[in-house]
């Protein structure tokens, strides 16, 4: 580059640029370090992701800007090692593979822990990205635990607002976006083991096919096979038989969720129809037609019962097909996934975890944070898991990547197609006050009394409204919060 | 008194020797290294004893939640009283308490015995040793893990053995026999007591045995007559060790529970296991993390420290009773 002398012309032009330029950069979302380059010709270049054209005394000018330089800095990541990896590589790759694309940033991985979440914050410690669960987002929104990230995907090319499915609405509160969804399952679907049923004399269900819980009950006992009292089989294992209250609220009690009118109570017994659903669950559970405590499985485990091909309906959904893709005892081709069980003219077919993350909002370097957030949400890991077959992509884009190339893994394809527009969980706890697992907790801590007829339906429900209801007072305190008159 | 007073104040004038310039300087100097040298520990253990256990009392003062900084709150003594009007609270340190009370005596006859068996000069007795002593080194986790496939209901060991004479057989031994089970669970770890016992006893002289014998005791009298007094003291560690590990007692059921029927693990601080058996640490971990109630929690562990302090005091009282000391105690005659 050559030295050129200054004149008026060029001393207004590089005036009206670099008052363009640091217009510009303010604007910007990435906000470290501005600078102006001498201008060459008709361009100048500064440090945001932006292009522009100016008009300067009649001339114009195209005004092009860059992102800033990255810092050197070293982004904490909570996350469990398990769940980062690109096609072909592990954590390791992964993480190599960013601090390459991204240099100079660096990643120091943690594993995901609450507590320690719990602790490293309070302590101040740095913390980026953190693992998050969407159930449990409302009350760490409410204690200001993630940083709002809204203008982040308002400019991101990777995480499109218009790209998000639906079900990243779990990390939204009050119109803002906190997080994302890494991947995630219509979690009600049923797998079904059609060799089981036709050893047990029953058809198996067509692919697609709906069936009500009513026509579950019935086929309870037609397909679970004993010797005496040894369980050889179980016919139907439903999530979340332990917590009734939870599974009930998701599935039955769609419609509403089970705080929808009162944030600030839990009231089950005032609703009739959630009691004669939650009746009609206990009687099942009674007469031994699912697992519970009182019950127990072939196995102590609901995922290994149903790989050891002792199970002949299990309700995980979609991911559970990342296990049977590799079950050794089982016949991946005799497996089918089935959409959720119906309650009446209800369907619903929701997530009910929703593994994601977000930004913490002590992050010093929420820039750097930011981009490793939007490559693991959006970039090589999102596309390894697409393919993996082990849960949805958050991102629609990434949808057709799903592997499809047996006709079990193609109908489990289809059915989680169907159920997208479904795919947001009714928030059973959709109150900041009490997370949905507390719901459950209480309730399942009284299950075996309540199935040995030591304590009445009646008596467990105000055991739990109270326990519940306590738990909200607490959180309401702890955050500050006033109960409403 | 006129002349002590003279003799007092003589001393205070008489003018510092080179000799006692020298000690002074020598003992200072002493002192220095002292404080020097244990400085680390202090230092060690002001930072993570007294500072700890000071910002938890605090803590159990206020209705902190682990994240609440900004909002929390002085709730004075709430959180202890509240623990006095919980029923569940009660009841698992009920359930410490009768764990402990049946756990202790039984794992450390049971060691003993083990010891004094193993401690005799028979074939083959280090491997028996070894045998003994594995299950206590193999993580607890995986030794529960051997406890479920022993006493699961469909699958499990115990279940299959008793089919072979009774077919169709599958008792839910967890549900039904929830106690006996975990008691058993105690039993896996009697080598570690087993060891210790095994060190005392070969401190007992020969002479006393053959003292002994020459005097006509048998077997039975040996062991009640020299081996037991002189172990006592043994005893009585391994005692007060016990009952404090004993009414902490809370990895095992947690782990041995895990996945019973319902299939979740001790997960994001859930405790699959029913309520009706939690153990009073098994309440404080579930207030704690699962329900975010740490200033709660933490007052549920300062009354379990008094409580577990107030037992071992008794036990350290009762003492001179049965203990054998070959050295006279501190306020007693030899």
């Amino acid at each position: 580059m050559t030295a050129k002398k200054l004149n008026r012309r060029d001393f207004l032009r590089m005036s009206a640029l670099t008052t363009a330029g640091a217009a510009l950069a303010a604007c910007a979302p990435e906000v470290v370090e501005r600078t102006v380059k001498v201008p060459v010709k008709e361009t100048v270049q500064v440090e945001v992701p932006v292009e522009q054209t100016v008009v300067v005394e009649g001339e114009t000018v195209v005004v092009t800007a860059e992102p800033p330089p990255r810092q050197e800095v070293t982004i904490v990541f909570m996350y469990n090692s398990g769940e980062i990896a690109i096609e072909g590589g592990g954590t390791e790759e992964a993480l190599a593979l960013f601090e390459e694309k991204y240099a100079p940033y660096k990643v120091e991985r943690l594993d995901a822990s609450t507590s320690t979440m719990y602790a490293m914050l309070a302590a101040g410690n740095q913390l980026d990205v953190v693992r998050g669960v969407g159930v449990l987002m409302p009350p760490l929104v409410l204690r200001r635990v993630p940083l709002d990230i809204t203008d982040y995907f308002a400019t991101s090319e990777v995480l499109k607002l218009d790209d998000l499915l639906p079900v990243n609405d779990m990390f939204t509160a009050h119109g803002r976006r906190y997080g994302a969804i890494k991947d995630w399952s219509p979690d009600f679907g049923m797998w079904v083991n059609k060799a089981l049923w036709k050893e047990a004399g029953v058809e198996p269900p067509e692919p697609g096919e709906k069936l009500s819980y009513q026509r579950l009950r019935e086929l309870s006992s037609q397909l679970s096979k004993f010797e005496g009292d040894v369980r050889q089989v179980t016919g139907t294992d439903l999530k979340g038989a332990s917590s009734m209250l939870q599974w009930v609220g998701y599935t039955f009690a769609n419609s509403r969720g089970l705080f929808e009118d009162d944030i600030y109570h839990l009231n089950i017994a005032d609703d009739e129809e959630l009691v004669e659903m939650l009746a009609w669950a206990v009687d099942w559970e009674k007469e031994k037609g699912i697992p519970t405590a009182i019950n127990a499985r072939v196995t102590g485990d609901a995922q290994d019962e149903f790989l050891a091909g002792a199970s002949a309906v299990a309700e995980f959904g979609y991911w559970f097909g990342g296990r049977v893709g590799t079950a050794e005892l089982i016949d991946p081709a005799e497996c089918i996934l089935m959409p959720a069980p119906t309650w009446g003219p209800n369907y619903f077919n929701g997530c009910g975890y929703g593994a994601g993350g977000f930004l913490s909002s002590t992050t010093q370097i929420p820039d750097a944070a930011w981009k490793l957030f939007e490559w693991f949400f959006g970039e090589e890991p999102a596309v390894a898991r697409a393919k993996g077959g082990w849960g949805l992509p958050a991102l629609a884009s990434l949808l057709p990547l799903m592997p499809q190339d047996e006709p079990w893994r193609k109908n489990a394809y289809e059915v989680c197609m169907a159920d997208i527009e479904n795919s947001i969980a009714p928030q059973v706890a959709s109150t900041p006050y009490c997370t949905p697992w507390i719901v459950g907790d209480a309730w399942g801590a009284l299950t075996q009394p309540l199935l040995e007829g030591d304590i009445t339906l009646d008596e467990l429900i105000a055991a739990v409204e109270e326990d519940v209801n306590e738990q909200i007072a607490d959180n309401m305190d702890a955050a500050g919060v006033k109960m409403p008159e | 008194m006129e002349e002590l007073a003279r003799l007092a104040a003589t001393r205070k004038r008489r003018p510092k020797t080179r000799g006692h310039l020298v000690r002074s300087k020598r003992a200072r100097r002493e002192t220095t290294s002292f404080l020097l040298f244990i400085m680390p520990w202090i230092l060690g253990f002001i930072g993570l004893s007294v500072f700890p256990l000071a910002l938890g009392f605090i803590t159990s003062l206020s209705n902190f939640d682990g994240l609440n900084l900004a909002t929390v709150r002085f709730v004075g003594l709430d959180n202890y009283a509240r623990a006095f009007t919980k029923p569940l609270a009660q009841s698992s340190l009920g359930n410490s308490f009768k764990y402990a009370i049946i756990v202790v005596p039984v794992g450390l006859t049971l060691s003993f015995l083990l010891a004094v068996m193993l401690n005799r000069p028979i074939k083959g007795r280090d491997l028996f040793r070894l045998i003994y002593y594995l299950p206590a080194i193999l993580p607890l986790a995986g030794a529960s893990r051997a406890w479920q496939l022993l006493f699961g209901t469909n699958v499990g060991a115990i279940n299959a053995l008793i089919r072979v004479f009774r077919p169709g057989t599958a008792i839910d031994w967890l549900l039904d026999y929830p106690w006996p089970v975990l008691f058993l669970y105690a039993w896996w770890g009697a080598g570690q007591g087993m060891v210790i016992f095994l060190s005392g006893l070969q401190g007992i002289p020969q002479e006393l045995y053959e003292a002994a014998r020459l005097d006509g005791a048998n077997r039975l009298q040996l062991l009640y007559r020299v081996t037991l007094p002189l172990m006592t003291p043994v005893i009585y560690f391994q005692l007060i060790l016990n009952i404090i590990a004993a009414l902490q007692v809370f990895q095992g059921p947690v782990l041995i529970f895990s996945g019973h029927n319902v299939g979740d693990p001790v997960w994001m601080g859930r405790v699959d296991m029913p309520q009706h058996l939690y153990t009073y640490m098994i309440y404080v971990f579930t207030e704690t993390f699962r329900k975010s109630r740490y200033g709660y929690g933490v007052a549920l562990a300062w009354i379990f420290f008094v409580v577990v302090l107030i037992v071992t005091l008794i036990v350290i009282k009762t003492s001179r009773y049965w203990v054998y000391y070959e050295v006279a105690q501190e306020g007693e005659a030899r």
